[in-house]
């Protein structure tokens, strides 16, 4: 990575190439470094690191707009970048949506400057190699096997135009998934995420997906639906871990564009409708002190907080700059969608909530490859994984295999007899840059869940 | 780049591998990566997008354990790229050396076999999108998106894109053992075009689209674009959608089903990944899981995975797929083989490093050599088991004879959703379009339907599989799979096939869960 003199000089210098083509045209840089250690039964099988950048350089005449992206930086490549898009630019009719270029904000806060430092990872492989040491001496002597993978990543964006703006940011997050397995089965789960590597609580991580795995092994083994008599409801306590799966697509109904084009759960519902129960505050939240920060987005706006429900209450949506112009609404500086959620907790603990369960009650650990059969009503299907309990009379009483779920996702946001207090969940991945997602989130108890089949 | 100084390149990486104790060790340069994309919605043209990049991965196999780092820009000077490559080579070993001290057995490579030292692959194609000026793609897009529109106030959106992209990489690897480096070059090219059009009223919305979800793609040129009739294609979907919206709702329950290859292939996709050698071992625990394999892998030539009408087969020599390639990145050449063979479980998807492992595990020697599915979505990123094209070969029958062997069923179009249990056991689609099938006759269409159950028993509920004229080819663009993530492409032909006896749902919840 460059740091930020040099990466606002690249951007300085595409602005200036923009200019001297006689085109307006915005210029952004996303930089990464990640390190990843993955095991399989306890066996480390891959450990890739890696480091690029991209610089996307979108040119403009007037409404009319094209984008070129390069992973080359000399300054020739970006004048035949430049060229291409302004090649490309002649073809290309105007759109009517294109975005005003955005302008230098004023009197910056403090936390948004504050956030230029490249943090050092030096001791990144050594804290992995004392972890993952330390989940195996976990293992031993039981029957048990904990595979982890531990990524860590830095990154850094600059975005500056010919409007004025320039603007550079960093970011850093590491988190631990541990899987404890055993050969019949089972398997356990938990993660663990902070800022730094050398801050990611390694030593709950393991105690949490042991102990869950050492429960499992002590259980029966019940598979409800053995009774062949097909779908039910049941209570259900999801983990933060589910209630993080289901909350990242439940997120997209809250994208500015869906809403406008009807084809969210809230396109056609008014600011200030009731959409779940008064228990649910839920909002995008960037300056939230356990989220990975993340100050703007692509095209230079900063983000704003966003109460997307308060109280049960539709509060708002996020919307980058086309989509805000569609809506004849403000961008609210998320062009690259929400990925800062906020769910705010109850007091319960997780055992507080499972001695609730006067009635069969599913606890799931995991969500797993989760989808979303109707968006427009919010339906949302998933398996349990990593753990699948019964629990009746207040206490876990069995192991299930995994159960396949299907909710009303709103519906059941009105059903929430309890929440833990919220804490950070990890950030994600994703396919080729680094891009965090981080929510903090709760644990939460919610009546009459429709499951429809096993994996049994 | 001048092919010498790649060669340089590959060379330099190499050598200083061997020198630092490397058993085993290649590169992947990505000389040139280039795509471009346009899309249009509501004929509103909102994005037109080129992009490059260059770069290369080094892995190293050191001490029994791999090690890989890469980095990117091969455009800058000859020296600086030397510099990084020697860089990336030290940063790779060092991570081998710390990996094996958290290994209890080594890493061993299966034999390549007899395979060429030097060769090179391109994928075939007619028409250079790159060379089709942007003013004829941006037209074609209007068109297409001009012919959605409808007198209909329903139809509340349409959209159309197409993308484009051009890879050329060279491979090459050294091992102890083995005289001669070898070296790989291949340029493969990918295209496609994806059409949509959605119909909203109230809380109703229904979609169509061409193809797959994605569309329609493919290994080739501009040619597949232009194979495509948009007007009558656009017609026909904005009639189904707006003949979705008015129609009753799917009923739940359990029935007989046919499915249409456009989202069968789907199925067949995500059925696909249980076959992968690497989940197996367990690679994917910790991220998007095992598989039901594991269950029947001993069993391996003789287990009946499913009724005697289901052929899957892996090729990577399909022309046109977007699985298709001329050698994986270990260097092995594409290969064609069954999966399943009339309903028997054959094969599964290996790579030099599974092999013996997945030998172990079954106690014999299933595998001398792997069956070449390694691949990586980018240099940035280490090769993982990939699927090829894995497809559902045609049957006999005709889908009209399908139709008629159904008493009350219903017959399934297009893909709405998708979600499977980690091991690949249970299965959740929604799919776009449905009729009613009724005395061995179409009936009405009906809309919001989606199908559950357990893919065993799935695949062994398959009665018959329509024939070749009737077979789509579903190339996915985006399959993601790997921590760091990676999306890549695979290809996936189908034909309509006959299930009984399969639990249908609504996805709207309408008429219970």
């Amino acid at each position: 990575m460059r740091g930020k003199e040099e990466t606002l000089s690249l951007l300085a210098c595409a602005v200036d190439e923009a200019r001297r083509a006689g085109v307006e045209g915005e210029a952004n840089i996303e930089a990464y470094r990640e390190s990843t250690m993955r095991s399989a039964w306890g066996e480390v099988h891959q450990t890739p690191v890696a480091e690029a950048a991209v610089l996307r350089v979108e040119v403009r005449d007037g409404l009319r707009a094209a984008t070129v992206e390069i992973a080359e930086t000399s300054q020739q490549a970006i004048r035949e970048a430049i060229a291409r898009g302004c090649a490309l630019l002649s073809d290309v009719p105007e759109n009517p949506y294109l975005p005003d270029l955005a302008n230098q904000p004023e009197n910056l806060p403090e936390e948004i400057l504050g956030l230029q430092e490249l943090l050092d990872f030096s001791d990144d492989l050594a804290i992995k190699e004392r972890a993952f040491d330390r989940i195996r001496r976990a293992s031993q002597g039981t029957a048990l096997t904990g595979s982890a993978r531990f990524f860590t990543a830095g990154c850094e964006k600059g975005v500056a135009n010919t409007a004025g703006l320039s603007r550079y940011h960093t970011a850093s997050h590491a988190f631990l998934a541990l899987v404890v397995s055993e050969t019949a089965g089972l398997s356990s789960y938990a993660e663990r995420a902070a800022e730094v590597p050398s801050a990611v609580d390694v030593e709950g991580a393991i105690e949490e997906a042991f102990s869950r795995a050492a429960l499992m092994q002590r259980l029966p083994v019940l598979d409800p639906f053995a009774d062949g008599k097909g779908s039910r409801a049941y209570d259900a306590i999801f983990t933060h871990y589910a209630v993080g799966e289901w909350l990242w697509y439940l997120s997209w109904s809250f994208d500015g564009l869906s809403i406008h084009e009807r084809t969210s759960y809230l396109g056609g519902r008014k600011l200030g409708d009731i959409i779940a129960g008064s228990n649910v505050t839920l909002a995008e939240d960037w300056r939230h002190l356990e989220v990975v920060a993340l100050p703007f987005d692509y095209e230079g706006r900063t983000s704003q907080r966003v109460p997307f429900i308060e109280h049960g209450r539709f509060r708002g949506a996020v919307y980058d700059g086309m989509s805000a112009k569609k809506a004849g609404v403000e961008s609210t500086g998320h062009s690259g969608g929400a990925r800062c959620l906020v769910l705010q907790g109850g007091e319960k603990t997780f055992d507080e909530l499972i001695a609730l369960s006067d009635r069969p009650t599913v606890i799931a650990t995991f969500l797993n490859y989760p989808g979303m059969p109707d968006e427009r009503e919010a339906v949302f299907t998933a398996t349990t994984r990593y753990g699948t309990f019964f629990a009746e009379d207040g206490k876990a009483r069995a192991v299930c295999p995994p159960l396949r779920l299907r909710v009303r996702s709103f519906d059941a946001l009105s059903r929430i007899e309890g929440m833990t207090p919220s804490h950070l969940l990890r950030g994600q991945e994703n396919y080729g840059m680094f891009e965090p997602v981080s929510f903090v989130i709760p644990a939460m108890r919610i009546r009459d869940v429709d499951f429809v089949g096993s994996n049994a | 780049m001048d092919p010498g100084i790649a060669r340089r390149f590959a060379d330099l990486a190499l050598n200083e591998a061997e020198r630092l104790g490397a058993s085993y060790a290649d590169v992947r340069l990505y000389l040139e990566d280039v795509g471009e994309g346009f899309s249009v919605k509501d004929d509103v043209v909102e994005s037109v997008a080129s992009d490059s990049d260059s770069g290369a991965g080094i892995r190293v196999l050191v001490d029994g354990a791999w090690g890989f780092a890469s980095f990117s820009d091969l455009s800058r000077s000859t020296s600086t790229c030397l510099n990084d490559i020697a860089a990336a080579v030290y940063s790779a070993v060092q991570l081998a050396r710390l990996s094996a001290r958290l290994r209890t057995f080594p890493i061993e490579l299966a034999p390549l076999g007899d395979v060429p030292n030097e060769a090179e692959y391109a994928t075939p194609f007619r028409i250079d999108p790159f060379t089709v000026p942007a003013r004829e793609k941006i037209a074609l897009l209007r068109d297409f998106c001009a012919a959605l529109r409808s007198e209909s106030d329903l139809i509340a959106i349409r959209g159309c894109s197409m993308g484009a992209s051009r890879t050329t990489q060279l491979f090459a690897s050294t091992e102890r053992g083995r005289v001669a480096r070898r070296y790989v070059s291949q340029t493969i090219r990918h295209c496609a075009l994806h059409v949509s059009v959605v119909a909203i009223d109230g809380d109703e919305m229904q979609q169509r689209s061409l193809g797959g979800l994605d569309g329609i793609g493919g290994a080739g040129g501009f040619e597949l674009v232009l194979s495509v009739d948009g007007k009558a294609v656009a017609e026909r979907l904005v009639a189904e959608a707006l003949e979705l919206m008015a129609a009753p709702e799917c009923v739940p329950g359990t029935t007989d089903i046919i499915v249409m290859p456009e989202h069968l292939a789907l199925h067949v996709h995500e059925t696909g990944h249980g076959f992968e050698g690497d989940r197996l071992l367990g690679y994917e625990q910790t991220y998007v899981g095992n598989t039901f394999i594991n269950e029947l892998l001993d069993r391996i030539g003789e287990h009946p995975f499913a009724s005697e009408a289901v052929n899957i087969v892996a090729d990577a020599t399909a022309p046109g797929g977007y699985g298709t390639f001329g050698f994986d990145d270990e260097g092995v050449p594409a290969q064609r083989f069954f999966l399943v063979e009339r309903g028997t479980l054959m094969n599964v998807l290996t790579s030099r490093e599974t092999v013996s492992q997945i030998n172990r595990r079954v106690g014999r020697e299933l595998y001398r050599h792997s069956n070449g599915t390694m691949r990586a979505s980018a240099y940035t990123r280490m090769p993982l088991i990939r699927m090829t094209n894995i497809s559902l070969l045609p049957g006999t029958a005709t889908l009209r004879e399908l139709i008629s062997r159904v008493d009350r069923g219903l017959l399934l179009d297009g893909t709405t959703s998708w979600s499977m249990s980690e091991d690949r056991k249970n299965f959740d689609f929604g799919v776009q379009h449905a009729h009613e099938i009724i005395n061995g006759r179409l009936g009405r269409v009906v809309r919001n339907a989606g199908y559950t159950g357990s893919n065993l028993a799935f695949w062994r509920s398959c009665e018959a599989v329509a024939g070749e004229d009737e077979s789509f080819v579903l190339n996915t663009p985006n399959c993601g799979k790997g921590q760091p993530g990676q999306s890549m492409s695979t290809g996936h032909q189908a034909s309509p096939a006959l299930f009984r006896d399969v639990q249908v749902y609504n996805r709207k919840q309408r008429g219970g869960a």
